[in-house]
C-alpha cells in the first residue's frame, strides 16, 4: 500500500518538477488513446451478430459463434498456413538483407558513393504500394522478359507468373525486399555510426583484418539493435497487410496467396459480415501478441536484451 | 454535495425535455408539408385513403421549389470518371447548381473513390452516419435492401412515395402492372425507387459482346463473321499466326461473368445461379459446365487465351486490343467508339466489328445472358432512416422524373462559356461540335463532364439515339442480339427475405472462394478435369442444394406476385 502511494507521489512530484515535458507528451498520449485504444472497443462486435442499425449495444450476443465458424471453415488451415509462411519467408529473407547491406556499405570509404547509393535505395520506399504492384504486375506478364526467362529455365511455356500459385510467395517476398531494404537499413547505419572507433583501432593492432573486424567488432556492437528489430518483426509475424495481397492475387492463386487479412477484407467488408471479419481479425491479433511476448521472453533469457 | 446532485438532476431533466420537444418538433415537420405555402388540406385528410386517392392529389405536391427553408440533403451518388477529372464533387457542376436553384434545396454529395470495389459503401454503412439519399442496390447488405429497412438503416418510404412521388408514379402507371411488379417487393413495399427507366426501343437490347477487327479478318482472309465455336477457333488460329493474343479477356471480372461468352454456348453461366427447365440450379454443378471448362482449357492450351487472363483487369484487356496486341475483346457498346479512335492511332486501318456470341450450332439459341437491358435498370435510391427531411428527399428524387429535369440531366446546361446543344428549327435537338468534335476530349468524356448520367430518371430517347446511330454501335448491337434471350436467367427483380439473404450470405461465403479458385484452376489446367465430379460433390457438401432451394422459393414468390 505504502509502496503504491510513494510511487504515485514520485509521479506527481515528477509532473510538478517538469510540467513542460509532460505537456509535450500529451498529444501523443491523446493520439494513442483516440486512435488506438478507443477503436479497440469495437472488437465487441466479434462476439455479436452485429447489425449497423442496432449498434454495439443492441446487437444480438452470440458468444464465440463467429470464432467457431472460422475454425470450422474449410479455409481455416490454409489461411493460417499462408499467413504464417508469407511472413516467415519475409522474415527469413527480408530481415538479414538490410543488415548485410548496411555492413557492406559501411566498408565503403568513398562518402559520395555511399550517400548516393543510400539515397537510391530509399527511393522505392516512397513509391505508393499501388504503383509498386502495378510494376510487379507488368514485370510478371506472360510476354515480359522475366516470364520468358523463367520459362526458359523451367522448360515450360511462358506464363503469367502471378497466375501460378507456386511463384506467389517468391514474388511477394522479393518485391517486398526490393522496396524496403534501403529504408530498413537506416537504423543499422545509425547503430554503426555509434560504434566506438577505438575498438577498431584496438582490433587492428591485434592483427584483425577487415572481415574479422566486421565479425568481431561491428556485428556485436549492433547486436542489440538487431535483436530489438527482430523482436518487433516477430511480433508482426502473423500480420500480413491485406493491401498488397489484394492487389496481386486472383482466385487461381488463393492456394498460396489468400491470407487472414485478405479473407477478413473479402468476408468482412465486401460481403458485410462485419462480426465474422472482426472475429477472424481478433484471432490474428491474439496470435501476434503471443508471438511478441514469446520472442521477448526468449530474448531476455538468452541475450538479456528485450523490449521490456 | 447534495445540492450539486440536485442541480445535476434538474439540468438533466431540462435537457431531456428539450430533446423531446425538439423531437416532436421535427416529427411534426416531417409529417406536415414543408412550407405552408401550398394550401393542401387535401394532403392531410387524404393520407389515410387508398393509393388511388393519393395519386390524384399529388400533382399539386411536387411543385417547385420543393422548399423555401434552408434544407440540406446529402446524397451518395455516382461520379463519372470524366467529371472527376475537373470537379471535386458533382455539387460543382452546372446541372446540380441549377437543380439547387430550382428546388431550393442545398445539395451536398458523397462519392466513392475512383475504382472503389464497394468497400467504401460498406464502411459507410458500418459507420452509422449515412447520407440522406443513397444510390446503391444494397445488394451487399446482409439481407438486402428490405432487411436494411427492417433493421432501421433505411426508411421504408412507401407511404411517402405514394403520397409525394407524382412523376415517378406517373411513369409506373404508364408502364402497366408488369413494371409495378418489378419495383415492388413481395410484401408490397417499394423495393426500387429512383431507378433509371429506359426508353422503349432500348428495352431488351444486349449492350456488350465480342469485338474484333475487320481489317484483321480481311488480312487473314476470313470473309464471313464467325458464329460457331468452330469458326471462332479458325479465326483465333489465324490470329495466332499473326503473333497476337487471339482473345484478351479478364476472367476474374464482372464482364466475363455477365456476358457469359462460351459458357452460354453450353447453356450455363460462368458463376452463380440460373434456371434450367424452370428450376433454379447452380451453374457450376451442371454437367454442361464441365464441357464449358474443357473448351476454355483447350483454348488456353492452344494459346487463344493467355494466362494473363486470370489477373488482368477488363481495362487491360481493352488496352491490348486497342494497341493491336490482341485480336478480340469483350466490349460494351459505350466503349466501341473509343476503341476504334484509339486503335486508329497505332494502325490507321483499325476497324472494329462486332461478333455474335459463339455457339455449338449456328441456329442455337443462347439463353444465359444477364446483360440484356431491361426496364427499369437497377441501382435505386433509398432514403436513410436518419434523414431529417424524408418528405423533401422523396420529392427531390421524384423531381428527377420531371420531364424538364430529365432533359437537364441528359443534355446538360448551356452557359456563357460553352454551348453543349442546340435546338434545331425542325424541333429536334443535337449536340454542338464542342461536345462531339472536341479536338482535346473525346465524346464519352465530354458527356460524363457536362451531363449527369447517374441522375437520369429515364434515358432521353433523342440523346441516346444520337450517340447510337453510328455504325460502330449499330452493327455490334444487331449481331450481339443474334438468337439470344435471357430465358434461363433468374429475373433480377426477385426479392429474398432478410433471413433468406443472411442464410445465403453465410452459405455462399465459402462457396465463392472455393468454386472461384477451382474453376480457374480447371481452366488453367492446374487441376485435371477428371476431378470435376469431386468438385461438384464438395459443393454439395458445402450446402449448394440449400442455396438453390432459397433461390427457388424467392423465384416462386416472384412468379406469384
Amino acid at each position: 500500500m505504502s509502496k503504491i502511494k510513494s510511487k504515485q507521489n514520485t509521479l506527481l512530484t515528477n509532473i510538478r518538477q517538469r510540467p513542460l515535458l509532460y505537456l509535450m507528451a500529451v498529444p501523443i498520449v491523446v493520439y494513442y488513446v483516440v486512435f488506438h485504444y478507443i477503436p479497440m472497443l469495437g472488437i465487441v462486435i466479434g462476439f455479436q451478430n452485429y447489425l449497423p442499425a442496432r449498434g454495439f449495444f443492441n446487437s444480438e450476443w452470440v458468444g464465440l459463434d463467429q470464432f467457431t465458424r472460422f475454425f470450422h471453415s474449410m479455409n481455416f488451415e490454409r489461411l493460417v498456413r499462408n499467413t504464417f509462411l508469407i511472413s516467415f519467408y519475409d522474415l527469413l529473407f527480408g530481415f538479414p538483407v538490410p543488415i548485410l547491406f548496411a555492413l557492406l556499405l559501411n566498408e565503403v570509404k568513398n562518402t559520395k558513393f555511399k550517400k548516393v547509393t543510400q539515397t537510391i535505395t530509399y527511393m522505392p520506399h516512397f513509391i505508393s504500394l499501388v504503383v509498386i504492384c502495378g510494376l510487379i504486375y507488368t514485370f510478371t506478364k506472360s510476354n515480359s522478359p522475366l516470364a520468358q526467362l523463367v520459362a526458359t529455365l523451367t522448360g515450360n511455356k511462358a506464363e503469367n507468373l502471378l497466375s501460378n500459385a507456386k511463384y506467389f510467395r517468391t514474388i511477394y517476398v522479393v518485391s517486398g525486399i526490393w522496396q524496403g531494404f534501403g529504408w530498413g537499413s537506416i537504423i543499422y547505419f545509425a547503430a554503426l555510426s555509434g560504434v566506438d572507433p577505438t575498438l577498431y583501432e584496438a582490433s587492428y593492432l591485434d592483427g584483425a583484418g577487415r572481415f574479422q573486424q566486421a565479425i568481431h567488432v561491428t556485428l556485436p556492437s549492433i547486436a542489440p539493435t538487431i535483436i530489438i528489430m527482430l523482436i518487433l518483426r516477430i511480433g508482426s509475424l502473423m500480420s500480413v497487410g491485406h493491401e498488397k495481397i489484394i492487389l496481386l492475387y486472383s482466385p487461381i492463386t488463393y492456394k498460396t496467396s489468400d491470407v487472414i487479412s485478405s479473407y477478413v477484407y473479402r468476408s468482412g467488408l465486401r460481403e458485410m459480415n462485419y462480426s465474422y471479419g472482426t472475429a477472424v481479425g481478433l484471432f490474428n491479433s491474439v496470435i501476434n501478441l503471443v508471438l511478441v511476448l514469446g520472442a521477448n521472453w526468449i530474448s531476455r533469457r538468452v541475450t538479456e536484451t528485450s523490449l521490456w | 454535495m447534495k445540492k450539486a446532485y440536485r442541480f445535476l438532476c434538474i439540468v438533466l431533466v431540462m435537457m431531456l425535455a428539450w430533446n423531446l420537444a425538439a423531437c416532436s418538433r421535427s416529427t411534426k415537420k416531417s409529417n406536415k408539408p414543408s412550407a405552408g405555402k401550398f394550401s393542401d388540406s387535401a394532403g392531410n385528410s387524404g393520407s389515410d385513403k387508398t393509393a388511388e386517392g393519393k395519386k390524384k392529389i399529388s400533382p399539386r405536391k411536387n411543385k417547385l421549389p420543393i422548399t423555401t427553408e434552408n434544407i440540406k440533403l446529402v446524397l451518395y451518388d455516382g461520379f463519372p470518371t470524366g467529371a472527376r477529372q475537373i470537379y471535386s464533387s458533382m455539387a460543382e457542376t452546372d446541372i446540380v447548381k441549377k437543380m439547387m436553384k430550382e428546388t431550393g434545396l442545398q445539395l451536398e454529395f458523397v462519392h466513392a473513390p475512383e475504382g472503389d470495389d464497394g468497400t467504401f459503401f460498406n464502411t459507410m454503412i458500418a459507420s452509422e452516419s449515412l447520407p440522406d439519399i443513397l444510390r446503391d442496390g444494397f445488394g451487399a447488405y446482409p439481407g438486402g435492401p428490405m432487411a436494411a429497412m427492417d433493421d432501421g438503416v433505411l426508411l421504408d418510404a412507401t407511404d411517402l412515395i405514394d403520397k409525394y412521388a407524382y412523376y415517378y408514379n406517373g411513369i409506373l402507371d404508364q408502364g402497366g402492372s408488369e413494371l409495378r411488379r418489378r419495383v415492388m417487393s413481395d410484401d408490397g413495399r417499394y423495393k426500387l425507387f429512383g431507378v433509371c427507366f429506359l426508353p422503349e426501343y432500348l428495352d431488351g437490347v444486349r449492350h456488350g459482346g465480342f469485338l474484333t477487327r475487320q481489317d484483321l479478318l480481311d488480312k487473314v482472309g476470313i470473309g464471313e463473321l464467325p458464329v460457331t465455336i468452330e469458326e471462332y477457333e479458325k479465326m483465333f488460329n489465324a490470329y495466332l499466326d499473326l503473333d497476337i493474343t487471339p482473345w484478351a479477356v479478364a476472367l476474374s471480372e464482372w464482364q466475363f461473368n455477365d456476358y457469359a461468352p462460351v459458357a452460354s454456348a453450353y447453356g450455363v453461366r460462368y458463376s452463380g445461379f440460373q434456371l434450367k427447365d424452370g428450376k433454379v440450379v447452380y451453374s457450376r454443378c451442371l454437367p454442361e459446365y464441365k464441357d464449358f471448362l474443357r473448351k476454355m482449357n483447350e483454348w488456353m492450351e492452344k494459346g487463344y487465351i493467355s494466362s494473363d487472363a486470370f489477373n488482368q483487369r477488363t481495362d487491360d484487356a481493352g488496352k491490348s486490343f486497342q494497341a493491336g496486341t490482341a485480336g478480340a475483346v469483350l466490349s460494351g457498346s459505350w466503349e466501341n467508339i473509343t476503341r476504334e479512335s484509339v486503335g486508329k492511332v497505332t494502325d490507321p486501318n483499325f476497324k472494329t466489328v462486332g461478333l455474335a456470341f459463339p455457339r455449338l450450332k449456328e441456329d442455337d439459341v443462347l439463353t444465359t445472358f444477364s446483360t440484356v437491358l431491361s426496364n427499369p435498370e437497377m441501382t435505386p435510391r433509398y432514403i436513410s432512416a436518419d434523414c431529417k427531411h424524408p418528405e423533401e428527399a422523396v420529392r427531390f428524387v421524384d423531381y428527377l422524373y420531371k420531364p424538364e429535369t430529365m432533359k437537364l440531366t441528359a443534355w446538360g446546361v448551356n452557359t456563357k462559356e460553352h454551348t453543349l446543344w442546340k435546338d434545331n428549327p425542325d424541333g429536334t435537338r443535337s449536340w454542338t461540335d464542342f461536345m462531339v468534335k472536341n479536338p482535346e476530349v473525346d465524346y464519352e468524356t465530354m458527356r460524363q463532364r457536362y451531363t449527369f448520367n447517374p441522375m437520369q430518371g429515364m434515358w432521353d430517347t433523342e440523346m441516346e439515339k444520337l450517340q447510337y446511330e453510328i455504325p460502330q454501335v449499330q452493327q455490334p448491337w444487331s449481331v450481339w442480339s443474334y438468337n439470344t434471350d435471357d430465358s434461363d436467367i433468374i429475373p433480377k427483380y426477385v426479392t429474398r427475405t432478410a433471413e433468406e439473404e443472411r442464410e445465403l450470405n453465410t452459405l455462399m461465403d465459402e462457396m465463392d472462394t472455393y468454386s472461384g479458385e477451382m474453376v480457374q484452376k480447371f481452366i488453367a489446367g492446374q487441376e485435371p478435369l477428371d476431378h470435376f465430379d469431386d468438385f461438384v460433390e464438395q459443393l454439395e457438401e458445402l450446402g449448394i442444394e440449400r442455396a438453390c432451394e432459397i433461390h427457388q422459393q424467392a423465384y416462386k414468390r416472384y412468379l406469384d406476385r
